[in-house]
């Protein structure tokens, strides 16, 4: 059996992390999804998840953002339990997250900038500008995921995926947050554009010092922005460690899933008769 | 045994689904009106959806109304006739229009017309993630999305009935006065005495009960879709046959409670 070091053994008694979740649980219709989830994310670093489709990686991070009510645990940022926080108290909250959702989630009924100008008078950031200044800060944001003002009229739609994502990066890095969330953010990219996006992402922690937690299941990724590596498997926390660890895990699980093997206690079902049935 | 029972189960299993759902829809229009009492005020919001929902549904609400009246004119007065009381036609069409057909076609109208579109715009927005992206951004979806719906159709529609009530009365005018002979003057004077300022009132307090019926289900469906683009669709014909069949029920519900005390 896979032994699971404690959140509180990762972490330096003195170094209260910007994040923590403890005994997560939450079910949909009998069938629990997650069961028991124990995690810490480090101020100032970025945290990557790991997990197969449908272990539930989203739903943690739906459950930590308050989109979806738990059924038992505790979310805690800076020591604040936010699942009994007051509507306006997780409203200031929210002010201080940033997140870029797996398809961007643009406003459509709005332009680039426009989305970005929301991002920036939400988070409450800039109310003493003028319009002109916050045009000027949101161009500025386009500006630091590698876009141009040429963009800023145009609707998502006329967008690719990648510019997309780098726009809803833009919005999510509005008002400064110090927590960024990031939902499989390369899922449906290109290598390159894929190792762009990454390289943003990299950029916000290194440079702006935000908190970064990451869902993925693209291993290039986790090498690329992940400090610390965390893997979800039948509805917990069965591993985490530093990044650079996890290829070598030791853990059966983890290194099944991580070198993409079929074999394994991982099951497959019928996938594993896939390659056999080629012929 | 079991068989005998089975129909029992079904209808008690149906009326738990309704309850819930009239329970549901109940809070739901809670919390998009007491979004109205809370800063901050999308103002641009409302009045764009006052547009949509006003402003753009006249040509196809005038027309309903200006043909509807002119059938009640055609019609009456062949029936009427029979009884040598033509002179009641113009009577006649202004309450038909102002009472029912007025509020009750404009809603039908507006419900086909409208609700569908805000289904399926929020039922776009629910199934792209867009509406996590506003709580995300610390908006609260129901204030920024629902409250104005709810406000503007509650608005808009006695606005679009008013208008109807006259186009009606206008479009049972023009075929009276050009097709079956009646004489202008003998016409409005007709109008006029069966016009009651109490069935234009009760019009309008209709016309705001039914947008804000149409506007509540619209929000309703749509931000509770799910599965992609054909959830999207059935959120948008969830809306417009629930819709409908409201609107007639509260018609019946609202004269009962004003026209037969």
């Amino acid at each position: 059996m896979t032994t699971v070091p404690s959140p509180s053994q990762q972490t330096a008694a003195n170094d209260q992390p910007r994040l923590r979740i403890r005994g997560l649980k939450k079910a949909f219709n009998g069938r629990t999804i997650l069961n028991g989830i124990d995690l810490d994310v480090p101020a100032g670093q970025s945290t990557v998840i790991i997990g197969g489709s449908g272990n539930g990686k989203s739903l943690l991070l739906r459950c930590i953002l308050g989109l979806i009510e738990p059924d038992a645990g505790t979310i805690e940022i800076d020591g604040e339990n936010i699942i009994e926080a007051s509507r306006s108290r997780r409203e200031a909250l929210l002010r201080r997250i940033g997140m870029l959702f797996q398809n961007a989630a643009l406003f459509d009924s709005m332009s680039v900038l426009d989305n970005i100008l929301f991002g920036l008078r939400a988070k409450g950031s800039d109310r003493n500008k003028d319009h002109a200044a916050q045009e000027q800060e949101a161009l500025h944001l386009l500006e630091l995921v590698g876009l141009g003002p040429h963009v800023a009229p145009l609707n998502p739609a006329e967008l690719s995926g990648g510019m997309q994502k780098r726009v809803g990066l833009a919005r999510a890095l509005a008002g400064q947050p110090d927590i960024l969330f990031f939902d499989e953010p390369t899922t449906g990219l290109d290598p390159i554009m894929s190792a762009v996006i990454d390289g943003l992402i990299s950029n916000c922690v290194t440079q702006l010092g935000s908190t970064a937690l990451t869902i993925t299941h693209d291993m290039t990724s986790v090498t690329r922005i992940g400090d610390h590596a965390a893997m979800l498997y039948g509805g917990k926390i069965i591993w985490q460690g530093p990044a650079e660890t996890l290829m070598n895990s030791g853990n059966p699980i983890v290194d099944q899933f991580t070198h993409g093997r079929l074999e394994g206690p991982i099951p497959t079902g019928n996938l594993t008769a896939t390659p056999t049935d080629k012929r | 045994m079991r068989a005998l029972s089975l129909p029992f189960i079904f209808l008690g299993r149906s009326v738990l689904s309704g309850l819930h759902h009239a329970g549901a829809l109940s809070l739901f229009a809670l919390r998009g009106l007491a979004g109205t009492f809370r800063l901050p005020v999308y103002g641009q919001i409302i009045f764009s959806c006052l547009v949509e929902i006003g402003f753009l549904s006249l040509p196809v609400v005038a027309l309903t109304a200006i043909f509807s009246g002119a059938v009640i004119a055609l019609q009456s007065y062949s029936g009427f006739s029979q009884y040598h009381a033509q002179n009641a036609v113009g009577g006649i069409v202004v309450m038909a229009i102002t009472k029912e057909l007025g509020p009750v076609l404009a809603g039908l109208m507006v419900a086909g017309r409208i609700g569908a579109a805000i289904a399926a715009q929020i039922g776009a927005m629910r199934v792209t993630d867009q509406i996590d992206a506003l709580s995300t951004l610390a908006t609260d979806p129901i204030k920024y999305l629902v409250t104005p719906r709810l406000l503007a159709g509650i608005l808009a529609l006695p606005f679009l009935v008013l208008i109807a009530d006259i186009l009606g009365v206008a479009g049972g005018f023009i075929v009276a006065v050009s097709k079956l002979g009646f004489s202008p003057a003998l016409y409005i004077h007709s109008t006029y005495a069966s016009l009651h300022s109490h069935d234009v009132l009760v019009g309008l307090l209709k016309a705001a009960v039914f947008g804000f019926l149409i506007a509540l289900l619209g929000c309703y469906e749509g931000y509770h879709s799910r599965g992609g683009a054909e959830g999207v669709g059935r959120a948008a014909t969830a809306t417009v046959v629930t819709a409908s069949i409201l609107i007639l029920a509260f018609d019946y519900l609202l004269t009962d409670l004003f026209f037969t005390a």
